[in-house]
Protein backbone atom coordinates (compact mmCIF):
# COMPACT_ATOMS: atom_id res chain seq x y z
CA UNK A 1 0.00 0.00 0.00
CA UNK A 2 2.89 2.29 0.84
CA UNK A 3 4.28 1.63 -2.61
CA UNK A 4 1.02 2.70 -4.24
CA UNK A 5 0.95 5.98 -2.30
CA UNK A 6 4.57 6.63 -3.21
CA UNK A 7 3.78 6.03 -6.88
CA UNK A 8 0.75 8.36 -6.73
CA UNK A 9 2.85 11.01 -5.01
CA UNK A 10 5.62 10.74 -7.61
CA UNK A 11 3.06 10.92 -10.41
CA UNK A 12 1.41 14.01 -8.89
CA UNK A 13 4.80 15.66 -8.58
CA UNK A 14 5.60 14.96 -12.23
CA UNK A 15 2.19 16.29 -13.33
CA UNK A 16 2.61 19.42 -11.19
CA UNK A 17 6.05 20.00 -12.65
CA UNK A 18 4.76 19.86 -16.20
CA UNK A 19 1.60 21.87 -15.45
CA UNK A 20 3.69 24.60 -13.84
CA UNK A 21 5.55 24.94 -17.17
CA UNK A 22 2.28 25.81 -18.96
CA UNK A 23 2.29 29.58 -19.02
CA UNK A 24 -1.46 30.02 -19.24
CA UNK A 25 -1.48 31.66 -22.63
CA UNK A 26 -2.49 28.55 -24.54
CA UNK A 27 -6.08 27.47 -23.86
CA UNK A 28 -6.08 24.82 -26.56
CA UNK A 29 -9.58 23.49 -25.94
CA UNK A 30 -10.87 27.06 -25.67
CA UNK A 31 -9.26 27.91 -29.02
CA UNK A 32 -10.66 24.74 -30.57
CA UNK A 33 -14.16 25.60 -29.28
CA UNK A 34 -13.86 29.01 -30.92
CA UNK A 35 -12.49 27.70 -34.22
CA UNK A 36 -14.61 28.52 -37.22
CA UNK A 37 -14.76 27.25 -40.76
CA UNK A 38 -12.06 28.58 -43.04
CA UNK A 39 -12.74 29.77 -46.53
CA UNK A 40 -10.03 29.84 -49.15
CA UNK A 41 -10.57 33.53 -49.81
CA UNK A 42 -11.10 36.70 -47.88
CA UNK A 43 -14.30 38.70 -48.14
CA UNK A 44 -13.63 42.39 -48.35
CA UNK A 45 -16.91 44.10 -48.86
CA UNK A 46 -20.49 44.06 -50.02
CA UNK A 47 -20.60 46.08 -53.22
CA UNK A 48 -24.17 45.49 -54.30
CA UNK A 49 -27.07 43.12 -53.89
CA UNK A 50 -29.30 41.25 -56.26
CA UNK A 51 -32.10 40.79 -53.75
CA UNK A 52 -32.41 40.74 -49.98
CA UNK A 53 -30.94 37.24 -50.03
CA UNK A 54 -28.18 37.55 -52.65
CA UNK A 55 -25.25 39.87 -52.08
CA UNK A 56 -22.50 40.84 -54.50
CA UNK A 57 -19.27 40.74 -52.54
CA UNK A 58 -15.66 41.66 -53.26
CA UNK A 59 -13.21 38.96 -52.26
CA UNK A 60 -9.50 38.54 -52.75
CA UNK A 61 -10.36 36.08 -55.53
CA UNK A 62 -12.59 38.48 -57.43
CA UNK A 63 -16.26 39.40 -57.36
CA UNK A 64 -18.73 36.77 -56.20
CA UNK A 65 -22.37 36.31 -55.35
CA UNK A 66 -23.35 35.02 -51.96
CA UNK A 67 -26.76 33.52 -51.42
CA UNK A 68 -27.92 33.48 -47.79
CA UNK A 69 -30.51 30.76 -48.35
CA UNK A 70 -28.31 28.26 -50.19
CA UNK A 71 -25.22 29.40 -48.27
CA UNK A 72 -23.23 29.33 -51.49
CA UNK A 73 -20.77 31.54 -53.27
CA UNK A 74 -21.09 31.49 -57.04
CA UNK A 75 -20.19 33.28 -60.27
CA UNK A 76 -16.74 34.51 -59.42
CA UNK A 77 -15.67 37.20 -61.86
CA UNK A 78 -12.34 38.81 -62.43
CA UNK A 79 -10.10 36.44 -60.53
CA UNK A 80 -6.88 38.33 -59.94
CA UNK A 81 -8.63 41.70 -59.94
CA UNK A 82 -7.69 43.83 -56.94
CA UNK A 83 -11.10 43.29 -55.40
CA UNK A 84 -10.02 45.32 -52.38
CA UNK A 85 -10.49 48.36 -54.55
CA UNK A 86 -13.75 47.26 -56.14
CA UNK A 87 -16.12 50.16 -55.77
CA UNK A 88 -19.13 49.25 -57.86
CA UNK A 89 -20.84 46.23 -59.40
CA UNK A 90 -24.17 45.90 -61.07
CA UNK A 91 -26.81 43.95 -59.21
CA UNK A 92 -25.92 40.74 -61.02
CA UNK A 93 -22.22 41.09 -60.31
CA UNK A 94 -21.50 40.65 -64.02
CA UNK A 95 -20.12 44.19 -64.52
CA UNK A 96 -17.87 45.95 -62.05
CA UNK A 97 -15.46 48.82 -61.64
CA UNK A 98 -12.30 48.79 -59.58
CA UNK A 99 -9.48 51.17 -58.84
CA UNK A 100 -6.04 50.08 -59.99
CA UNK A 101 -3.62 51.66 -57.52
CA UNK A 102 -0.56 50.85 -59.64
CA UNK A 103 -1.76 52.86 -62.63
CA UNK A 104 -4.03 55.19 -60.59
CA UNK A 105 -6.93 54.57 -62.87
CA UNK A 106 -10.41 53.07 -62.80
CA UNK A 107 -10.86 49.88 -64.78
CA UNK A 108 -13.73 47.66 -65.81
CA UNK A 109 -13.97 43.89 -65.50
CA UNK A 110 -11.85 43.40 -68.64
CA UNK A 111 -9.06 45.56 -67.22
CA UNK A 112 -9.78 48.42 -69.65
CA UNK A 113 -9.41 51.98 -68.38
CA UNK A 114 -12.69 53.71 -67.57
CA UNK A 115 -13.18 57.45 -67.55
CA UNK A 116 -15.63 58.32 -64.75
CA UNK A 117 -15.96 62.12 -64.63
CA UNK A 118 -17.27 62.21 -61.05
CA UNK A 119 -14.28 60.23 -59.81
CA UNK A 120 -11.59 61.97 -61.84
CA UNK A 121 -8.43 62.39 -59.72
CA UNK A 122 -10.17 60.82 -56.73
CA UNK A 123 -8.76 57.77 -54.96
CA UNK A 124 -11.21 55.55 -53.08
CA UNK A 125 -10.58 54.83 -49.42
CA UNK A 126 -11.53 51.37 -48.16
CA UNK A 127 -15.27 51.44 -47.82
CA UNK A 128 -17.77 49.02 -46.45
CA UNK A 129 -21.43 48.46 -46.25
CA UNK A 130 -22.38 47.71 -42.66
CA UNK A 131 -25.42 45.65 -43.51
CA UNK A 132 -25.60 45.42 -47.28
CA UNK A 133 -28.44 47.94 -47.29
CA UNK A 134 -26.69 51.30 -47.29
CA UNK A 135 -23.42 52.06 -49.10
CA UNK A 136 -21.03 54.74 -47.88
CA UNK A 137 -18.01 55.89 -49.89
CA UNK A 138 -15.07 58.16 -49.09
CA UNK A 139 -12.57 59.47 -51.64
CA UNK A 140 -9.46 61.63 -51.42
CA UNK A 141 -8.31 63.76 -54.29
CA UNK A 142 -4.80 64.75 -55.36
CA UNK A 143 -4.96 67.93 -53.23
CA UNK A 144 -5.68 65.94 -50.05
CA UNK A 145 -9.34 66.92 -49.91
CA UNK A 146 -11.93 64.34 -48.82
CA UNK A 147 -15.21 63.56 -50.55
CA UNK A 148 -18.08 61.34 -49.46
CA UNK A 149 -21.15 59.76 -50.92
CA UNK A 150 -23.96 57.81 -49.34
CA UNK A 151 -26.77 55.89 -50.94
CA UNK A 152 -29.41 53.88 -49.12
CA UNK A 153 -29.89 51.76 -52.19
CA UNK A 154 -27.67 49.92 -54.62
CA UNK A 155 -26.35 52.09 -57.43
CA UNK A 156 -27.65 51.16 -60.86
CA UNK A 157 -24.59 52.63 -62.57
CA UNK A 158 -21.17 53.96 -61.62
CA UNK A 159 -22.17 57.38 -62.99
CA UNK A 160 -24.64 57.71 -60.09
CA UNK A 161 -21.71 57.76 -57.68
CA UNK A 162 -21.23 61.47 -57.23
CA UNK A 163 -19.02 62.32 -54.22
CA UNK A 164 -19.42 65.65 -52.44
CA UNK A 165 -16.64 67.61 -50.73
CA UNK A 166 -16.52 67.16 -46.95
CA UNK A 167 -16.37 70.62 -45.50
CA UNK A 168 -16.23 71.45 -41.78
CA UNK A 169 -15.92 75.13 -40.93
CA UNK A 170 -13.12 75.49 -43.49
CA UNK A 171 -10.87 73.28 -41.35
CA UNK A 172 -8.21 71.03 -42.82
CA UNK A 173 -9.30 67.43 -42.57
CA UNK A 174 -6.70 64.90 -41.46
CA UNK A 175 -8.64 61.64 -41.71
CA UNK A 176 -12.08 60.27 -42.44
CA UNK A 177 -13.51 56.88 -41.52
CA UNK A 178 -16.89 55.31 -42.04
CA UNK A 179 -18.61 54.43 -38.76
CA UNK A 180 -22.18 53.86 -39.87
CA UNK A 181 -24.52 54.02 -42.82
CA UNK A 182 -23.77 57.49 -44.18
CA UNK A 183 -22.10 58.57 -40.94
CA UNK A 184 -18.41 59.42 -40.90
CA UNK A 185 -15.90 60.18 -38.21
CA UNK A 186 -13.80 63.13 -39.27
CA UNK A 187 -10.63 64.18 -37.49
CA UNK A 188 -9.31 67.62 -38.32
CA UNK A 189 -5.68 68.70 -38.17
CA UNK A 190 -6.30 70.45 -34.81
CA UNK A 191 -7.23 66.99 -33.38
CA UNK A 192 -10.95 67.66 -33.07
CA UNK A 193 -13.36 64.79 -33.73
CA UNK A 194 -16.60 65.25 -35.63
CA UNK A 195 -19.62 63.27 -36.69
CA UNK A 196 -20.30 63.90 -40.30
CA UNK A 197 -23.61 63.08 -41.93
CA UNK A 198 -22.70 62.23 -45.52
CA UNK A 199 -26.33 62.21 -46.59
CA UNK A 200 -27.14 65.74 -45.42
CA UNK A 201 -23.60 67.16 -45.34
CA UNK A 202 -23.85 68.28 -41.74
CA UNK A 203 -21.33 67.88 -38.93
CA UNK A 204 -21.21 67.94 -35.16
CA UNK A 205 -18.20 68.04 -32.87
CA UNK A 206 -17.96 65.21 -30.31
CA UNK A 207 -16.10 64.82 -27.03
CA UNK A 208 -15.35 61.16 -27.53
CA UNK A 209 -14.21 59.22 -30.53
CA UNK A 210 -17.27 57.53 -31.96
CA UNK A 211 -16.48 54.03 -33.16
CA UNK A 212 -19.78 52.95 -34.61
CA UNK A 213 -23.38 53.98 -35.04
CA UNK A 214 -26.44 51.89 -35.77
CA UNK A 215 -29.40 52.81 -37.95
CA UNK A 216 -31.58 53.57 -34.94
CA UNK A 217 -29.14 56.20 -33.70
CA UNK A 218 -27.41 54.39 -30.87
CA UNK A 219 -23.69 54.80 -31.04
CA UNK A 220 -20.68 53.60 -29.10
CA UNK A 221 -17.57 55.53 -28.23
CA UNK A 222 -14.02 54.38 -27.69
CA UNK A 223 -14.39 54.81 -23.92
CA UNK A 224 -17.19 52.23 -23.86
CA UNK A 225 -20.17 54.59 -23.59
CA UNK A 226 -23.44 54.16 -25.40
CA UNK A 227 -25.30 57.25 -26.53
CA UNK A 228 -28.45 58.02 -28.42
CA UNK A 229 -27.97 60.04 -31.54
CA UNK A 230 -30.82 62.21 -32.70
CA UNK A 231 -30.30 64.56 -35.59
CA UNK A 232 -26.80 65.29 -34.32
CA UNK A 233 -28.18 66.80 -31.11
CA UNK A 234 -25.96 64.60 -29.01
CA UNK A 235 -25.78 66.53 -25.79
CA UNK A 236 -29.48 66.79 -25.07
CA UNK A 237 -30.16 63.16 -25.86
CA UNK A 238 -27.21 61.35 -24.45
CA UNK A 239 -27.73 58.51 -22.03
CA UNK A 240 -24.59 56.72 -21.20
CA UNK A 241 -24.17 53.16 -20.13
CA UNK A 242 -20.74 51.91 -19.35
CA UNK A 243 -20.15 48.57 -21.04
CA UNK A 244 -16.86 48.15 -19.14
CA UNK A 245 -15.25 47.58 -22.51
CA UNK A 246 -12.96 49.97 -24.27
CA UNK A 247 -13.74 49.79 -27.94
CA UNK A 248 -10.55 50.51 -29.81
CA UNK A 249 -11.58 49.05 -33.10
CA UNK A 250 -14.53 49.35 -35.39
CA UNK A 251 -17.60 47.43 -34.18
CA UNK A 252 -20.09 45.84 -36.54
CA UNK A 253 -23.54 47.19 -35.72
CA UNK A 254 -27.08 46.48 -36.76
CA UNK A 255 -30.64 46.93 -35.55
CA UNK A 256 -33.57 44.54 -35.52
CA UNK A 257 -37.11 44.56 -34.24
CA UNK A 258 -37.85 41.56 -32.09
CA UNK A 259 -41.12 41.01 -30.23
CA UNK A 260 -42.16 44.62 -30.72
CA UNK A 261 -38.88 45.94 -29.30
CA UNK A 262 -36.11 47.48 -31.33
CA UNK A 263 -32.65 46.23 -30.48
CA UNK A 264 -29.27 47.45 -31.58
CA UNK A 265 -26.48 44.92 -31.56
CA UNK A 266 -22.82 45.61 -31.89
CA UNK A 267 -19.80 43.35 -32.06
CA UNK A 268 -16.49 45.02 -31.24
CA UNK A 269 -13.72 43.62 -33.41
CA UNK A 270 -11.90 40.73 -31.72
CA UNK A 271 -14.50 40.42 -28.97
CA UNK A 272 -16.07 37.21 -27.77
CA UNK A 273 -19.23 39.04 -26.86
CA UNK A 274 -22.06 40.69 -28.66
CA UNK A 275 -23.92 43.53 -26.99
CA UNK A 276 -27.65 43.95 -27.37
CA UNK A 277 -29.08 47.37 -26.54
CA UNK A 278 -32.66 48.45 -26.19
CA UNK A 279 -33.64 52.08 -26.24
CA UNK A 280 -36.98 53.02 -24.69
CA UNK A 281 -36.81 56.70 -25.47
CA UNK A 282 -35.32 57.77 -22.17
CA UNK A 283 -32.70 55.22 -21.38
CA UNK A 284 -30.95 52.21 -22.82
CA UNK A 285 -30.48 48.78 -21.31
CA UNK A 286 -27.65 46.51 -22.27
CA UNK A 287 -27.55 42.74 -22.50
CA UNK A 288 -24.39 40.77 -23.17
CA UNK A 289 -24.52 37.65 -25.31
CA UNK A 290 -21.78 35.16 -25.90
CA UNK A 291 -21.12 33.92 -29.38
CA UNK A 292 -18.91 30.90 -29.87
CA UNK A 293 -16.43 31.48 -32.66
CA UNK A 294 -16.50 35.25 -32.51
CA UNK A 295 -13.01 35.66 -31.07
CA UNK A 296 -11.27 34.35 -34.14
CA UNK A 297 -13.07 36.33 -36.79
CA UNK A 298 -13.42 39.89 -37.96
CA UNK A 299 -17.01 40.76 -38.74
CA UNK A 300 -17.42 42.89 -41.85
CA UNK A 301 -21.18 42.98 -41.95
CA UNK A 302 -24.23 41.34 -40.45
CA UNK A 303 -26.41 40.01 -43.20
CA UNK A 304 -29.29 38.58 -41.27
CA UNK A 305 -30.60 37.68 -37.88
CA UNK A 306 -32.28 34.38 -38.66
CA UNK A 307 -34.21 33.81 -35.49
CA UNK A 308 -33.83 34.84 -31.91
CA UNK A 309 -30.42 33.24 -31.57
CA UNK A 310 -28.66 33.05 -34.91
CA UNK A 311 -26.68 35.68 -36.77
CA UNK A 312 -25.45 35.38 -40.33
CA UNK A 313 -22.24 37.40 -40.51
CA UNK A 314 -19.83 38.19 -43.31
CA UNK A 315 -16.28 37.85 -42.05
CA UNK A 316 -12.95 39.12 -43.27
CA UNK A 317 -11.14 35.81 -43.10
CA UNK A 318 -13.63 33.01 -42.64
CA UNK A 319 -16.32 33.44 -45.25
CA UNK A 320 -19.90 33.65 -44.07
CA UNK A 321 -20.56 32.28 -40.63
CA UNK A 322 -23.79 31.40 -38.90
CA UNK A 323 -23.14 32.15 -35.24
CA UNK A 324 -25.29 31.24 -32.30
CA UNK A 325 -25.84 33.80 -29.56
CA UNK A 326 -26.25 32.49 -26.03
CA UNK B 1 -27.70 -23.41 -42.38
CA UNK B 2 -26.40 -26.42 -40.46
CA UNK B 3 -22.85 -25.29 -41.14
CA UNK B 4 -23.54 -21.82 -39.68
CA UNK B 5 -25.14 -23.31 -36.60
CA UNK B 6 -22.15 -25.60 -36.12
CA UNK B 7 -19.71 -22.65 -36.34
CA UNK B 8 -21.76 -20.62 -33.84
CA UNK B 9 -21.88 -23.58 -31.48
CA UNK B 10 -18.11 -24.10 -31.69
CA UNK B 11 -17.40 -20.42 -31.05
CA UNK B 12 -19.83 -20.44 -28.14
CA UNK B 13 -18.17 -23.54 -26.66
CA UNK B 14 -14.75 -21.97 -27.02
CA UNK B 15 -16.03 -18.80 -25.35
CA UNK B 16 -17.59 -20.74 -22.47
CA UNK B 17 -14.30 -22.55 -22.13
CA UNK B 18 -12.40 -19.31 -21.75
CA UNK B 19 -14.82 -18.01 -19.12
CA UNK B 20 -14.80 -21.06 -16.95
CA UNK B 21 -11.43 -22.51 -17.91
CA UNK B 22 -8.14 -22.08 -16.09
CA UNK B 23 -6.36 -18.73 -16.31
CA UNK B 24 -4.01 -18.42 -19.24
CA UNK B 25 -1.64 -15.90 -17.69
CA UNK B 26 0.65 -16.13 -14.69
CA UNK B 27 2.77 -13.58 -12.91
CA UNK B 28 5.44 -12.37 -15.32
CA UNK B 29 3.46 -13.07 -18.50
CA UNK B 30 3.80 -10.27 -20.98
CA UNK B 31 1.54 -8.84 -23.64
CA UNK B 32 2.28 -6.37 -26.43
CA UNK B 33 -0.26 -4.50 -28.54
CA UNK B 34 -0.06 -2.26 -31.56
CA UNK B 35 -3.27 -0.47 -32.39
CA UNK B 36 -4.79 2.00 -34.80
CA UNK B 37 -8.24 3.45 -35.10
CA UNK B 38 -10.43 6.48 -34.86
CA UNK B 39 -11.10 8.85 -32.02
CA UNK B 40 -14.47 10.52 -31.74
CA UNK B 41 -14.63 13.86 -29.93
CA UNK B 42 -17.22 13.68 -27.20
CA UNK B 43 -17.08 16.86 -25.10
CA UNK B 44 -15.09 20.08 -25.01
CA UNK B 45 -15.33 22.02 -21.76
CA UNK B 46 -13.74 25.45 -21.66
CA UNK B 47 -14.12 28.73 -19.82
CA UNK B 48 -16.19 31.30 -21.64
CA UNK B 49 -14.28 34.51 -21.02
CA UNK B 50 -17.35 36.68 -21.59
CA UNK B 51 -19.50 35.03 -18.94
CA UNK B 52 -16.70 33.69 -16.75
CA UNK B 53 -18.46 30.32 -16.65
CA UNK B 54 -17.46 26.93 -17.97
CA UNK B 55 -19.30 25.83 -21.06
CA UNK B 56 -19.44 22.32 -22.50
CA UNK B 57 -19.86 21.58 -26.17
CA UNK B 58 -20.93 18.03 -27.05
CA UNK B 59 -20.58 16.11 -30.29
CA UNK B 60 -18.62 16.04 -33.48
CA UNK B 61 -17.51 18.98 -35.61
CA UNK B 62 -18.85 22.46 -36.26
CA UNK B 63 -22.15 21.93 -34.43
CA UNK B 64 -20.53 20.24 -31.46
CA UNK B 65 -17.07 20.40 -29.93
CA UNK B 66 -15.65 22.10 -33.07
CA UNK B 67 -13.32 19.08 -33.27
CA UNK B 68 -13.73 16.51 -36.03
CA UNK B 69 -13.33 12.74 -35.93
CA UNK B 70 -9.63 11.92 -36.08
CA UNK B 71 -7.25 9.02 -35.96
CA UNK B 72 -4.89 7.53 -33.49
CA UNK B 73 -2.28 4.84 -33.12
CA UNK B 74 -0.61 3.45 -30.03
CA UNK B 75 1.88 0.96 -28.65
CA UNK B 76 1.09 -0.86 -25.43
CA UNK B 77 3.22 -3.14 -23.27
CA UNK B 78 2.01 -4.83 -20.08
CA UNK B 79 3.37 -7.36 -17.59
CA UNK B 80 1.06 -9.51 -15.48
CA UNK B 81 1.40 -9.08 -11.74
CA UNK B 82 -1.08 -11.88 -11.10
CA UNK B 83 -3.06 -14.26 -13.27
CA UNK B 84 -5.70 -11.60 -13.93
CA UNK B 85 -4.04 -8.20 -13.52
CA UNK B 86 -1.29 -6.48 -15.39
CA UNK B 87 0.51 -3.14 -15.34
CA UNK B 88 2.33 -1.41 -18.11
CA UNK B 89 2.40 1.60 -20.31
CA UNK B 90 0.95 2.99 -23.49
CA UNK B 91 2.22 5.69 -25.79
CA UNK B 92 0.18 6.96 -28.68
CA UNK B 93 -0.38 9.67 -31.25
CA UNK B 94 -3.80 11.19 -31.78
CA UNK B 95 -4.80 13.74 -34.38
CA UNK B 96 -8.01 15.63 -35.06
CA UNK B 97 -8.80 18.49 -37.38
CA UNK B 98 -10.79 21.32 -35.82
CA UNK B 99 -13.44 23.37 -37.61
CA UNK B 100 -10.79 25.81 -38.82
CA UNK B 101 -8.97 22.87 -40.49
CA UNK B 102 -6.03 23.25 -38.12
CA UNK B 103 -4.59 20.04 -36.68
CA UNK B 104 -5.06 19.28 -32.97
CA UNK B 105 -2.58 16.61 -31.91
CA UNK B 106 -1.99 14.70 -28.70
CA UNK B 107 0.78 12.35 -27.67
CA UNK B 108 -0.59 10.52 -24.61
CA UNK B 109 1.85 8.60 -22.41
CA UNK B 110 0.06 6.55 -19.78
CA UNK B 111 0.69 4.10 -17.00
CA UNK B 112 -1.87 1.34 -17.30
CA UNK B 113 -3.55 -1.12 -15.04
CA UNK B 114 -5.55 -3.91 -16.67
CA UNK B 115 -7.85 -6.57 -15.40
CA UNK B 116 -8.56 -9.57 -17.63
CA UNK B 117 -11.51 -11.48 -16.15
CA UNK B 118 -12.06 -13.57 -19.27
CA UNK B 119 -8.95 -15.08 -20.82
CA UNK B 120 -7.76 -17.77 -23.13
CA UNK B 121 -8.76 -17.83 -26.79
CA UNK B 122 -11.20 -14.97 -26.20
CA UNK B 123 -10.33 -12.24 -23.76
CA UNK B 124 -12.01 -9.16 -22.31
CA UNK B 125 -9.40 -6.75 -20.94
CA UNK B 126 -10.58 -3.80 -18.86
CA UNK B 127 -7.97 -1.05 -18.47
CA UNK B 128 -7.47 2.18 -16.60
CA UNK B 129 -4.67 4.56 -17.49
CA UNK B 130 -3.29 7.83 -16.16
CA UNK B 131 -0.46 9.89 -17.53
CA UNK B 132 0.48 12.96 -19.45
CA UNK B 133 -0.42 14.12 -22.89
CA UNK B 134 1.62 16.49 -25.03
CA UNK B 135 -0.95 18.55 -26.92
CA UNK B 136 -0.43 20.94 -29.84
CA UNK B 137 -2.84 23.21 -31.66
CA UNK B 138 -2.52 26.49 -33.50
CA UNK B 139 1.25 26.74 -32.88
CA UNK B 140 0.77 26.30 -29.10
CA UNK B 141 1.88 23.25 -27.14
CA UNK B 142 1.40 22.10 -23.57
CA UNK B 143 1.77 19.04 -21.39
CA UNK B 144 -1.42 18.04 -19.59
CA UNK B 145 -2.64 15.20 -17.40
CA UNK B 146 -4.73 12.59 -19.11
CA UNK B 147 -6.79 9.59 -18.01
CA UNK B 148 -8.49 6.80 -19.87
CA UNK B 149 -10.76 3.84 -19.28
CA UNK B 150 -11.19 1.17 -21.94
CA UNK B 151 -12.78 -2.20 -22.45
CA UNK B 152 -11.75 -4.55 -25.24
CA UNK B 153 -12.39 -7.85 -26.86
CA UNK B 154 -9.52 -9.87 -28.26
CA UNK B 155 -9.28 -13.19 -30.03
CA UNK B 156 -6.23 -15.41 -30.22
CA UNK B 157 -6.43 -17.79 -33.21
CA UNK B 158 -2.90 -19.02 -32.36
CA UNK B 159 -1.20 -19.59 -29.06
CA UNK B 160 0.57 -16.21 -29.05
CA UNK B 161 -0.88 -13.97 -31.73
CA UNK B 162 -4.24 -12.30 -31.61
CA UNK B 163 -6.27 -9.30 -32.66
CA UNK B 164 -9.16 -7.35 -31.28
CA UNK B 165 -11.02 -4.13 -30.75
CA UNK B 166 -11.24 -1.80 -27.79
CA UNK B 167 -13.13 1.34 -26.89
CA UNK B 168 -13.77 3.54 -23.89
CA UNK B 169 -13.27 7.13 -22.92
CA UNK B 170 -10.21 9.31 -22.74
CA UNK B 171 -10.06 12.68 -20.99
CA UNK B 172 -7.35 15.31 -21.19
CA UNK B 173 -7.29 17.98 -18.49
CA UNK B 174 -5.78 21.25 -19.66
CA UNK B 175 -4.60 22.73 -16.36
CA UNK B 176 -2.84 25.98 -15.55
CA UNK B 177 -1.68 27.30 -12.22
CA UNK B 178 -1.33 30.83 -13.55
CA UNK B 179 -4.42 31.43 -15.67
CA UNK B 180 -7.60 29.55 -14.85
CA UNK B 181 -9.42 31.31 -17.70
CA UNK B 182 -7.65 29.02 -20.15
CA UNK B 183 -8.45 25.72 -18.44
CA UNK B 184 -10.35 23.08 -20.32
CA UNK B 185 -11.19 19.41 -20.52
CA UNK B 186 -11.56 17.42 -23.70
CA UNK B 187 -13.02 13.93 -23.81
CA UNK B 188 -12.76 11.54 -26.71
CA UNK B 189 -14.13 8.09 -27.45
CA UNK B 190 -11.39 5.99 -29.04
CA UNK B 191 -12.21 2.95 -31.15
CA UNK B 192 -9.05 0.92 -31.80
CA UNK B 193 -8.33 -2.21 -33.74
CA UNK B 194 -5.20 -3.93 -32.58
CA UNK B 195 -2.83 -6.80 -33.13
CA UNK B 196 -1.37 -8.41 -30.03
CA UNK B 197 1.33 -10.82 -29.01
CA UNK B 198 1.51 -12.60 -25.66
CA UNK B 199 3.81 -15.03 -23.91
Amino acid sequence: MKKVFTLIFVFMMIVSLFVSCNDGEEGLFQMAANSVKKESFKILNIINKESDKVYIVATDNGIAKYNIETKNFSDFKGTGVMAANAIWANNEGSEFIYYDSTTHSYKNKDGDDQVIPNLDNKTPQPFYSIDGKGFTYVFKNNDGKFYSFYTDNSLSSIDSLNPILINIEDKTIASVSIIGNGILRVITDDNKAYFYDAENNTSHITDSIVQGIADDGLFITNDGKIYNFDELDVESKKTDINTNHTINKRPAMFSVTDGGNKYTYFIPEGSSSIFALKWDGDKATIDTKTVTGLQNITVIAILEKKDTNKLVVLTANNGVQELEMK
Amino acid sequence: MKKKALIIALVFCAFIGTVFGADYYETGSQIFMISAGVDIPFTNTFKDTATGKFDTLVGIGENGTHINVGGLGSLDYEVFTSSKTSIGGEIGYQFNYCTDEVLFTQVPMCFKFSYVPVQGMFEIPISLGVGLSYMSYNEKSIMSPTAMATIGFRFFPTENWGFGIKTGIKATFELYFSNTDRMGVGTFIPVHFFATYRH
